[in-house]
């Protein structure tokens, strides 16, 4: 299995991220192979649900590395995202030596990388296998804009400055994918340290093609069936929550697994709640008749 | 067979003319990013247009419509017939008017309908609102970059003042969580011996905001700038929402959220075009309290942009207004002539508001590099007795 410092071409990851059934155009290929030779973060944008996550998964399968996993939210703070001291371990070790050493003896035993906590960032500095591993930080934009700054230092130079012990800096860049669904502007600060590729939701065939790597047992038939009734669905303007490649998977499992051949105004009025996640979106579905919508 | 790679001098030169047509063209490609095209191009394993398409897209754009812009531009600029001199200026690319431009010594610039020229590129015109607007429609369009950079620095130092929610950082408190690492230098200082538990709780860093933006025709010449501002107040918080209105409310959170500044920019536009009438500020904002209920709330900050224009009864605008004030956090007045020389509140809706305005604001106060005024200078002067 090739490292990705030896990737040769965004042809090459094509391949690569096809073998775990993820298929990639070769716009966000050049982007990820770019990502991989030149060192630098990729910054992943688009509507949920259309593959950003899967990416990096898929790319840590297919380099047989692991996948270190950052999921953001609101308050993320470094104690959650990089690394936090073992308060009760080191209170133990207090007690236990206050008669035989002075405080700064002590003070300097408890600050050791013994009664350090790695996180996910600091995890993936740290990392000694044979491969690069990939760093996903998911969903960056639910993370505060503060959050971003202690990003900055990571990402630019793959090192970390623990007032404590120094700065610890990577052996090996890993592989870093950042997204955002786009719920808020990222500062430029962290844009300018990454590449950028925006997931699009698939063209209709792009999207027939994945139906069938991803739901291999779904007939080819109701796989363009499906993704036909998805495609005019999305271009409701209307919808609260398009959905995204996630939803037409699941959609077709579900599908699947009644065991259904074909699409029917009524198999769809029922199994509807796999593609459309909120109420008004299903009303509106029903409004402009299932029947219309299926009509080829 | 891969093409064979011209000269790297060549190359290199090639880059550079390509940057520099595209910051041209208003997209900002710093000398970092342009090392990284040079890198970029030196691991490609053939220097084929499409792969330096592809490779310009990954390096050099940071968002779906710079993206455009630079496949517009590539295509441009690597076209068969490249003549520099038959394309169009950036300086055309836009017609609006700086926000710093409103300090009251200059009239409103003619739009491009007054003044007969084409509409420049970028800009979307939107249907007359008012029976008292004057003909030209609206024009609403994308402002600079530099001006977007301060509004958004302006619209941070503003959350600041109206936070009500606990961000990431936290303060020394009398009550509140351990803090751990404190307590434990502490009792190190003492020999390893508990004294206290230092506690420490979250500070208040970020803000619930309810923009209510006015569109009516009497805004007309403040569309783009106001709407610059109303952009980046949304983008402040995931929390945000932001309602337009003349004599109807709509909500436009979703068309700001979901695209990026310029594209949201049209997007609104056409939303908005469909509003009608003049402005009635009072009937607006019990419509408001009527579909939107959940909107409002004790931590909520309420920021109207309005000049205040009303032609229904301003008693109406003192009621709702008093109604807002009592269920919110912060109320804020953003007048586009606030901070004219000699302004005076003179319009019945903005002086039927202000005994229940905590802050009044003009935009140009979001530009402006220093803190915003202490609330309580302010509100002294506009705030009504309790």
């Amino acid at each position: 299995m090739p490292d990705v410092d030896s990737w040769s071409s965004p042809t090459e990851v094509i391949e690569l991220l096809a073998g775990q059934n993820y298929i990639v155009d070769r716009s966000l290929a050049m982007s990820t192979y770019l990502s991989a030779r030149l060192g630098k973060p990729l910054l992943l944008e688009g509507e949920p649900g259309c593959g950003k996550t899967e990416l990096a998964k898929a790319l840590a399968a297919a380099t047989e590395t692991e996948l270190i996993r950052l999921q953001c939210f609101e308050g993320l703070d470094a104690r959650s995202a990089l690394y936090d001291w073992n308060y009760p371990k080191q209170m133990l070790t207090i007690r236990l030596h206050e008669k035989d050493e002075s405080p700064a003896t002590v003070e300097k035993e408890i600050y050791t990388e013994r009664f350090l906590l790695r996180r996910p960032l600091l995890r993936a500095l740290e990392e000694k296998g044979p491969r690069r591993p990939v760093l996903l930080i998911d969903e960056v934009d639910r993370a505060d804009e503060e959050f971003e700054g202690l990003l900055l230092e990571v990402l630019s130079d793959f090192q970390v400055t623990i007032p404590e012990l120094g700065t610890i800096k990577a052996r090996r860049a890993p592989m870093v994918i950042i997204t955002s669904n786009r719920t808020r502007d990222l500062s430029d600060a962290l844009k300018r340290r990454c590449l950028y590729a925006f997931v699009d939701y698939p063209t209709l065939d792009r999207e027939i093609e994945i139906l069938q790597k991803r739901v291999p047992d779904l007939g080819e038939h109701l796989a363009r069936e499906v993704v036909t009734f998805v495609q005019r669905i999305r271009g409701e303007k209307e919808l609260v929550k398009r959905p995204g490649v996630a939803e037409t998977l699941d959609w077709a499992a579900a599908l699947l697994a009644l065991h259904r051949d074909a699409l029917d105004p009524e198999v769809v009025a029922e199994t509807l709640g796999c593609l459309l996640k909120d109420a008004e979106d299903v009303q509106l579905a029903h409004d402009r008749g299932l029947e219309r919508l299926l009509a080829s | 067979m891969a093409a064979a790679r011209p000269p790297r001098d060549h190359v290199h030169r090639r880059l550079a003319e390509f940057a520099e047509f595209l910051r041209e063209r208003g997209l900002p490609v710093g000398i970092g990013a342009e090392v990284e095209l040079g890198r970029a191009v030196a691991i490609l394993p053939a220097l084929d247009r499409e792969s330096f398409r592809e490779a310009s897209g990954a390096i050099l754009a940071k968002s779906p419509e710079e993206l455009l812009l630079l496949y517009r531009a590539f295509d441009l600029f690597f076209s068969s017939n490249m003549a520099r001199r038959g394309i169009p200026s950036p300086g055309q690319s836009t017609a609006v008017r700086p926000l710093r431009a409103a300090s009251g010594k200059r009239g409103p610039d003619p739009s491009p309908a007054e003044s007969g020229a084409e509409p420049p590129t970028g800009v979307t015109t939107f249907g007359t609102y008012s029976s008292q607007a004057p003909a030209a429609g609206h024009v609403l369009a994308p402002l600079g970059r530099r001006d977007m950079l301060a509004l958004r620095r302006g619209a941070r130092r503003f959350r600041r003042r109206a936070a009500t929610l606990p961000g990431r950082r936290f303060a020394r408190a009398r009550r509140g969580l351990v803090d751990f690492p404190e307590t434990l230098r502490r009792s190190i200082a003492r020999g390893g011996e508990w004294m206290e538990l230092s506690r420490h709780s979250p500070e208040d860093r970020r803000a619930e905001l309810v923009v209510l933006w006015d569109v009516s025709g009497s805004m007309r010449e403040h569309d783009a700038s106001l709407f610059a501002l109303v952009y980046s107040l949304e983008r402040l918080s995931r929390s945000a929402r932001v309602f337009a209105f003349s004599t109807r409310v709509e909500e436009i959170t979703d068309e700001i959220r979901r695209h990026g500044y310029r594209r949201a920019t049209a997007v609104v536009a056409a939303r908005i075009a469909r509003a009608e009438g003049g402005t009635q500020i009072g009937s607006c904002l019990r419509q408001f309290f009527e579909r939107y209920p959940a909107a409002i709330g004790d931590r909520v900050t309420v920021v109207v942009v309005s000049d205040g224009w009303d032609q229904a009864e301003a008693t109406a605008v003192a009621e709702e207004l008093r109604r807002i004030r009592r269920r919110s956090h912060l109320v804020v007045w953003v007048s586009p002539y606030a901070r004219r020389p000699g302004f005076e509140p003179k319009t019945a809706g903005l002086v039927a508001a202000l005994p229940y305005t905590d802050l009044l604001m003009g935009p140009e106060d979001f530009l402006a590099p220093f803190p915003l005024p202490p609330l309580d200078r302010v509100g002294t002067q506009v705030r009504a007795p309790a």
